[in-house]
């Protein structure tokens, strides 16, 4: 597979990936556009691995955890998340707890949130998402306990009343 | 709760992907592509120099003690390295005002595309930049280049020789590109002083050999073990105020990600955040601090200048220990030798 097919094929996966990991689509749309313009220079070598898009997204992930994006993930200003509201909002749904969950994870520290998007985007269990993070799964455990605990928490009162 | 919980997650992060807007990143893409061919050299740049200057600098090493062995140079012969590391080429024709900025001296075996020299020209101020001014001239010397990053554009002639213009449209440089024996030379003009096709040929065509060397105003006479120098930075707006990056790599053990780093730099500024505890370097104050992306930091003040001495290790690897950092620092030595700067600022 060429590079130009695998983005044709595979783009707009990619740049979903990395729209739930980074939580925010400008900065997901900088990091896919870096992530791709570097795979192309080394598309030689990626386009022969058996998994390519694997190989990109574990790049898109530590391009968002790297340092140089950390300016940019550590504090997340509130209304860059204003971003992700639906092109045809529903009124009725403006404050429910949609809204409050999209808010909240944006909130995260980014290594949670990457957990959490691999974790229930992504469909990883643990263990992969360590092999991917390069970390302990007990690390993993606890950014994911962490991360749920503050979505928990955070929640309006009338999300977290059975229903 | 908890399945309620993560239901809610799973829909804001459905939610979330769906704003996602592929047609705008396609595009810039190969933009980025084209860039990043020219940053490369200065992130992955630096250093048949320093190896140079390890050979042709007897200054006596305090570490016969330690474990790993004084940095050996990797690619240049003695007899080369006593005299510096060679040029190789130079612009003769440069636009009004421009001065040389910056330099880089690259071991041609430790990164893809081959790069050998990467000289700068401009005419603003460069400050703590090292490159990467929006208008600026640069002329890269490279070994064994890939045909396919430089064999695109319009063919044209350079001094009887076959050569291509590339101007990106939406990007940031034109360049012409055209071999000379084993090695290839490439010009780039950034997008900032938008050159037409004339005028990049007349750079090109002026370019022509250089007999001289390069040294660095740094020694570093000590990496750990396993490292070895790929490339060495110097920059600056006049002969005395200067910067210079010495970069080493260890050999990716499984695949480019798998590459620890280590840089060494000598400036008025750090790349290294705030904070980190006291240390003392050779009886001079620093700190060392983590960032939480695999990076360490130690920044000494060395007079009216900053060393900063960084390290990153890939996923799963393990941080170089702080004695080593501190090695490293106490291992580096500002030669003091004016002739080392003496161009900057030149024609």
């Amino acid at each position: 597979m060429t590079f130009e097919e695998f983005v044709g094929a595979r783009l707009g996966a990619i740049l979903r990936y990395a729209t739930v990991v980074a939580w925010d689509r400008h900065l997901a749309e900088d990091i896919t556009q870096d992530v791709l313009a570097r795979a192309q220079l080394r598309w030689a070598r990626i386009g022969r691995l058996d998994a390519p898009e694997l190989y990109v997204k574990r790049m898109v992930l530590n391009e968002f955890l790297s340092w140089r994006r950390r300016r940019s993930t550590v504090s997340m200003p509130v209304d860059r998340l204003e971003s992700f509201a639906p092109v045809s909002p529903d009124p009725a749904a403006a404050h429910d707890e949609r809204d409050a969950m999209v808010r909240l994870i944006g909130t995260l520290p980014p290594k949670q949130r990457a957990v959490i998007a691999l974790r229930f985007y992504e469909d990883l269990s643990v263990y992969e998402i360590a092999t991917l993070m390069g970390a302990r799964p007990t690390t993993v455990r606890t950014h994911l306990a962490r991360a749920l605990e503050s979505l928990r928490t955070a929640l309006p009162s009338t999300v977290k009343e059975p229903r | 709760m908890s399945q309620e919980l993560e239901d809610l997650i799973r829909t804001a992060q459905l939610r979330v992907a769906d704003a996602a807007d592929p047609g705008g990143v396609r595009e810039g893409i190969a933009t980025r592509a084209a860039r990043l061919r020219v940053r490369r050299t200065i992130g992955t740049v630096a250093a048949a120099a320093a190896a140079v200057i390890a050979v042709a600098l007897a200054v006596p090493l305090s570490s016969s003690t330690h474990r790993s062995a004084p940095i050996q140079p990797p690619s240049a012969s003695p007899t080369t390295a006593a005299g510096g590391s060679p040029l190789r080429y130079r612009i003769m024709s440069l636009p009004t005002g421009f001065v040389e900025k910056g330099r880089i001296v690259a071991d041609p075996k430790a990164d893809n595309p081959q790069i050998e020299v990467v000289r700068t020209w401009t005419a603003d101020p460069v400050g703590a930049n090292a490159v990467g001014m929006p208008k600026e001239v640069r002329l890269f010397v490279l070994r064994k280049p890939d045909a396919t990053y430089y064999d695109r554009g319009t063919p044209v002639d350079v001094n009887g020789t076959t050569g291509y213009y590339d101007h990106l449209a939406a990007g940031p440089s034109s360049t012409v590109s055209w071999p000379v024996g084993d090695q290839l030379l490439q010009v780039v003009a950034e997008g900032g002083l938008d050159p037409t096709q004339e005028a990049m040929l007349r750079m090109a065509r002026s370019v022509r050999p250089d007999p001289a060397t390069t040294r660095a105003p740094l020694w570093v006479s000590w990496l750990p073990s396993g490292y070895t120098l790929s490339s060495v930075a110097v920059s600056g707006d006049w002969p005395a105020e200067w910067q210079c990056s010495v970069f080493a790599t260890t050999d990716p053990q499984d695949g480019p990600d798998s590459r620890y780093s280590l840089n060494i730099r000598l400036a008025t500024g750090t790349p290294a955040p705030e904070g980190g505890p006291l240390v003392m370097v050779g009886g001079r104050p620093g700190r060392i601090l983590d960032n939480e992306a695999n990076t360490r930091f130690l920044v000494v003040n060395v007079d009216d200048l900053l060393l900063t001495v960084w390290t990153s290790w890939p996923a799963g690897g393990t941080p170089m220990p702080d004695e080593d950092l501190i090695h490293v620092a106490t291992a580096t030595v500002r030669l003091g030798d004016p002739t080392t700067t003496a161009w900057i600022g030149s024609p």
